[in-house]
C-alpha cells in the first residue's frame, strides 16, 4: 500500500512533518515533538482517515486518576 | 459549595435561639455516660463520620451500661474504609409532631423560597420539595424580608396549638436571619420536633454555603474549593481525582474543571453530560434552560483557554463512559480563541473510537467553525446515534430543544464503527511521542 495523497505533510499546519525515502517522518526532532512541536491538533491523523489510506493513528492515553 | 459539619450547623442554630436537643460530642464512653447522668433522661447515641454522607441509624439507650457498651461499639465502627471519628450523646426528643423546614433559592425568581411541610422532603433541591405532599411556599423578596403576615399565611393550615404556632413563626424568622448571615443556599431543618411540652427543638439540620460564602465567612472555618460547585463533605469522586490531575498537568493558558452531579437523578430527568468551552457565567443560564426541558447535568467540563484535540479526546472520552448517559451538550460560550476544527477533529476520534450510542448537540463557536461544521456534518451520518452540529448563529436554547426531541426519539442503530487508524496489524510502525503522553504512529 503506497501513498501518494500525504495529506498529512500537506494538511499538517505546524509543517512538522515530511517525505523522506517515500516514507513520512517528523521534520523536527522528537525532543521538540514532545515539547510541543506537535501541536495535537489531529488534522494529520484524521485527513488520512477522511482523505486517503486510514495508515495513521495516534493513541492517546486514558486520563489516569491518582 | 460546601455544607458545613452537622453538629456546626446545630451550634448556629443555637445562636440563633433555635432550640436544638441537650448533649454533646463525645470521644470515649467516660465522656458519654457524663452527659447521660446531667441529662438524666433517655439518650440518643449516633457515630460521626467525616466524610459518610448516609448517616448511620442512631440508637435510643436509657441505661448507663447500655451508653458504655454503645459508645465503645460505635468507636470502633468502620464504614466504607472511614474510621468514626466522634459519637453524637444527646437527649431523646419526645415528639408529638413532626415539621419540615427548608430554605432553597428559587430558580424562576431568583429569590429564596422557604418551604414548610409535614412530611419529610426527599433533598433540599426545589424539584423534589414541589412533589412533597401538605406543602407551603413563601417565596421571600429581598428588599422588603419576611413580613408578619407573609409567615402566618405559610402556617395557617398547620393543625397545631396557637401558642405553638407563635414559637414556629419565630423560628421559621430566626432561620431564614440564619440563612442570610451566613450565606446559605440551602438549607433545612428535618425534622422540627413538636415535643409533648410544646416546646420547638430542631432535630437535625443541614446547611449549605456556596464558594464565596466561604472566603466572605472565615468563622465557618470551611476549606476553600479550588473551583466552583466542588463538594467537599464528602471524600473526593473519581472525577475530582481527575479534575486535580489535570490541574496538575499544567497545560499552559488553560484552566480545566471538571464536575459530578452527586444528588439523585429524578424520575423523568435525563442525564446528559456537558462540555463547556468559555467562560462560567453562561453555565446557570445553560442549566436553567436544560432543567426547563428535563436535561440534569451528571458531569460537567468546563475548559478556558487553549485545548489540543487530543486533550479534549482524553477529557470527552473519560465523561462519555458515565453510566446511564442520555445525551450530551458541547457548547462554546460565542467567541472563543480555540480553532473550533481542533475540537471537531478530538470529538470525531471520540465518537468512533467509543461506538457512541446515545444522541448529541454540538454548538461551535466563531474561529473556523465552518469547517468545523463539515467535519461533524460530514462524518457521522454512520455514527449508531443522531449526532447534529450548530454553529453560535443558532441560539443555545433552540439547541437545547434539540436535543430534548433528539433523546427522545431514540434513534439509536445497532452499528458499529471502528476508531481512526483501526488495524488489525500494524506494519513496521514509525512512532514519536507528543506532549499529551500520545504516540502517532
Amino acid at each position: 500500500m503506497i501513498c501518494e495523497d500525504r495529506v498529512c505533510i500537506s494538511g499538517c499546519p505546524p509543517q512538522i512533518l515530511k517525505q523522506q525515502d517515500n516514507h513520512v517522518v517528523l521534520a523536527i526532532t522528537e525532543d521538540n515533538a514532545k515539547k510541543g512541536g506537535c501541536t495535537e491538533c489531529l488534522i494529520c491523523e484524521f485527513l488520512c482517515w477522511e482523505k486517503s489510506q486510514n495508515a495513521l493513528k495516534i493513541d492517546v492515553p486514558p486520563l489516569e486518576t491518582k | 459549595m460546601a455544607r458545613l459539619e452537622k453538629y456546626f450547623s446545630k451550634k448556629l442554630l443555637q445562636e440563633k435561639k433555635i432550640a436544638v436537643p441537650e448533649g454533646g460530642i463525645v470521644s470515649d464512653s467516660n465522656a458519654a455516660v457524663n452527659i447521660f447522668q446531667q441529662l438524666n433522661r433517655p439518650v440518643r447515641i449516633q457515630p460521626l463520620f467525616k466524610w459518610q454522607t448516609e448517616p448511620v441509624e442512631a440508637v435510643i439507650v436509657e441505661s448507663v451500661s447500655g451508653v458504655v457498651d454503645t459508645t465503645r461499639q460505635f468507636l470502633e465502627l468502620v464504614k466504607n474504609q472511614e474510621r468514626v471519628q466522634s459519637v453524637l450523646v444527646e437527649e431523646k426528643l419526645d415528639s408529638k409532631h413532626d415539621l419540615y423546614i427548608a430554605l432553597t433559592v428559587d430558580e424562576i425568581q431568583k429569590a429564596p423560597l422557604i418551604s414548610l411541610s409535614s412530611e419529610p422532603f426527599l433533598t433540599p433541591s426545589l424539584r423534589s420539595l414541589s412533589k412533597s405532599e401538605g406543602l407551603t411556599h413563601l417565596t421571600i423578596d429581598l428588599t422588603r424580608g419576611i413580613k408578619d403576615f407573609q409567615i402566618r399565611n405559610l402556617i395557617r393550615n398547620l393543625n397545631i396549638d396557637h401558642e405553638v404556632r407563635t414559637k414556629l413563626g419565630l423560628t421559621i424568622l430566626r432561620f431564614y436571619q440564619l440563612c442570610k448571615t451566613w450565606d446559605i443556599i440551602q438549607g433545612t431543618i428535618s425534622p422540627l420536633v413538636i415535643t409533648t411540652p410544646g416546646h420547638l427543638v430542631a432535630a437535625h439540620c443541614e446547611l449549605i454555603v456556596d464558594d464565596y460564602a466561604i472566603s466572605r465567612n472565615p468563622e465557618l472555618d470551611l476549606e476553600a474549593p479550588g473551583k466552583p460547585y466542588y463538594m467537599l463533605s464528602r471524600p473526593q469522586t473519581e472525577y475530582e481525582k481527575l479534575y486535580t490531575d489535570l490541574c496538575s498537568i499544567t497545560d499552559e493558558d488553560t484552566d480545566y474543571f471538571l464536575w459530578e452531579n452527586v444528588l439523585p437523578i429524578m424520575e423523568g430527568d435525563h442525564p446528559i453530560i456537558l462540555f463547556l468551552f468559555g467562560e462560567d457565567e453562561l453555565l446557570p443560564f445553560i442549566n436553567d434552560a436544560l432543567l426547563k426541558e428535563n436535561l440534569v447535568i451528571s458531569k460537567l467540563c468546563r475548559v478556558r483557554g487553549q485545548i489540543s484535540a487530543s486533550r479534549l479526546f482524553q477529557i470527552f472520552n473519560q465523561l462519555i463512559k458515565t453510566p446511564n448517559l442520555e445525551g450530551f451538550l458541547v457548547t462554546g460560550s460565542g467567541f472563543s480563541q480555540i480553532n473550533q476544527t481542533w475540537l471537531a477533529h478530538g470529538l470525531m476520534k471520540s465518537f468512533r473510537a467509543s461506538n457512541l450510542n446515545f444522541p448529541g448537540i454540538i454548538r461551535f463557536d466563531t474561529l473556523h467553525d465552518e469547517r468545523a461544521l463539515e467535519i461533524i456534518r460530514d462524518n457521522s451520518w454512520d455514527l449508531p446515534a443522531t449526532i447534529e452540529c450548530f454553529n453560535k448563529d443558532d441560539s443555545l436554547y433552540a439547541c437545547i430543544k434539540r436535543l430534548r426531541l433528539i433523546i427522545k426519539e431514540k434513534k439509536i442503530r445497532k452499528l458499529t464503527v471502528y476508531p481512526l487508524g483501526y488495524r488489525e496489524k500494524l506494519i513496521k510502525p514509525y512512532t514519536f511521542e507528543t506532549k499529551t503522553g500520545a504516540t502517532s504512529d
